[in-house]
């Protein structure tokens, strides 16, 4: 139980994945904070403009709260690595993203750490 | 034995290598390849392939930092609009115009922001060749090359070697009318008649009365270069010259499909009763309706 959001202050860890906002401005993400979760995976929505990534997360309280992650496209994502199938649904993850500015539970990826060991990072396009 | 064949020396050449090597192994010469297999220089106007642009989708890259984080180096830390270090352009506007794009720079950095790609609006022209995700390719017949963009399917179509239509049979559209001639290995392309919009996403605007030159052509074997002059009579002090290369992808690459399917970043009117950009989660109520 000790899973749930964990801020990393500093972005300098993962300085070298940076999200791409393609379709719209990032300016709602903040690009200075880093949030991580560990979760299910809800559903992986396999779509354009964006792919969105739902997973579920325990919050302080053990109970499950959804956290929506904002991700490239298909194609793209296929070059990075992910499947439509990978991640699946029910499948274990660790998400980084930069979070919403407005404190709703969503994010712009940094990385995914998929249930393999495989860890994907995002670089600014 | 060479005599009953007329193909002349490659072939000849050929066949001997191949009876000496099914005698002996090992021949030396018999490795090279007949002249006609040698390696080509490339073909300048074979443009085929898959293409990425390079650097960032932000045309005026000099203005984008937001200021009240940046470092102050594009690119740097703060940036909010996705730029490339190795960017710096700015828009020679008239002061008039200047102050407007400033007024919306501010604005941008306050979350304020109408920029209509985020509602799947097509990029238009200009705006596209300073760059839309995702790749392109060049699709060039004898009559119209046709630039095909993977993101929203996007198409520009450029009619050879005919002039434009009277400005009284044409209205304004997203990618107006272009028409392009050959100089040389250069593809020079006309246009006019494009819709009014933004240069990029930090709301750089433009007229609908721009007319643009390009010059399109392939550098090397897998890089290519559309540099583009824009008069714009409305906003413009002078003309403004920017280039753009793109590098090829793999062999065999080839575009994807991109449709704008499942949008859940539209514009709405915020509390402010000022555009905003969105992130619609799933628990979220339809944007605007309480």
């Amino acid at each position: 139980m000790k899973f749930g959001v964990i801020s990393l202050l500093t972005a300098g860890l993962l300085s070298l994945a940076a999200p791409a906002f393609a379709h719209h401005s990032g300016a709602m993400f903040d690009g200075k904070k880093t949030v991580s979760v560990v979760g299910t995976v809800k559903s992986f929505e396999w779509t354009n403009p964006h792919s969105w990534l739902e997973v579920m997360v325990k919050d302080k309280d053990g109970k499950p709260v959804q956290w929506s992650i904002e991700m490239n496209g298909p194609e793209a994502l296929f070059r990075q690595g992910f499947r439509q199938d990978n991640p699946k649904v029910g499948d274990r993850v660790t998400v980084v993203m930069h979070p919403l500015r407005d404190g709703r539970r969503g994010g712009s990826v940094v990385s995914v750490l998929l249930p393999d060991g495989k860890l994907i990072g995002f670089k600014s396009t | 034995m060479m005599s009953k064949f007329s193909g002349g020396r490659p072939a000849a050449a050929v066949l001997s290598c191949m009876v000496l090597a099914a005698l002996t192994v090992g021949i030396a010469g018999c490795d090279k390849k007949p002249v006609a297999a040698a390696a080509k220089a490339d073909d300048p106007k074979d443009w085929s392939g898959v293409w990425n642009l390079k650097g960032g989708l932000v045309f005026d890259a000099a203005s984008a930092a937001d200021p009240s984080t940046a470092s102050g180096k594009p690119g740097g830390e703060g940036q909010v609009f996705g730029v490339g270090p190795d960017a710096r352009e700015t828009v020679p506007y008239k002061p008039e115009y200047q102050a407007l794009y400033e007024k919306t720079l501010a604005e941008r950095h306050k979350l304020i922001d109408d920029d209509y790609i985020s509602n799947c609006i097509p990029y238009g022209f200009p705006r596209i060749v300073g760059g839309s995700p995702g790749p392109l390719e060049f699709i060039v017949t004898p009559k119209e090359v046709w630039i095909i963009y993977q993101y929203f399917q996007q198409i520009r179509r450029i009619y050879m070697d005919v002039p434009h239509k009277p400005a009284s049979e044409r209205w304004p559209t997203y990618y107006g009318e272009s028409v392009g001639h050959w100089e040389g290995d250069t593809l020079v392309v006309d246009t006019v008649g494009s819709k009014a919009g933004r240069y990029d996403r930090t709301g750089a605007p433009y007229s609908d009365q721009t007319h643009s030159v390009e010059r399109i052509r392939k550098i090397n074997a897998t890089s290519m270069e559309d540099q583009i002059t824009i008069e714009d009579p409305v906003m413009l002090a002078k003309p403004w010259t920017v280039a753009r290369t793109y590098s090829k992808m793999e062999p065999g690459a080839r575009m994807g499909e991109f449709y704008c399917e499942v949008n859940r970043n539209p514009i709405v009117i915020g509390k402010d009763g000022k555009p905003h950009q969105s992130v619609v989660l799933p628990d979220d109520k339809i944007p605007g309706v309480e």
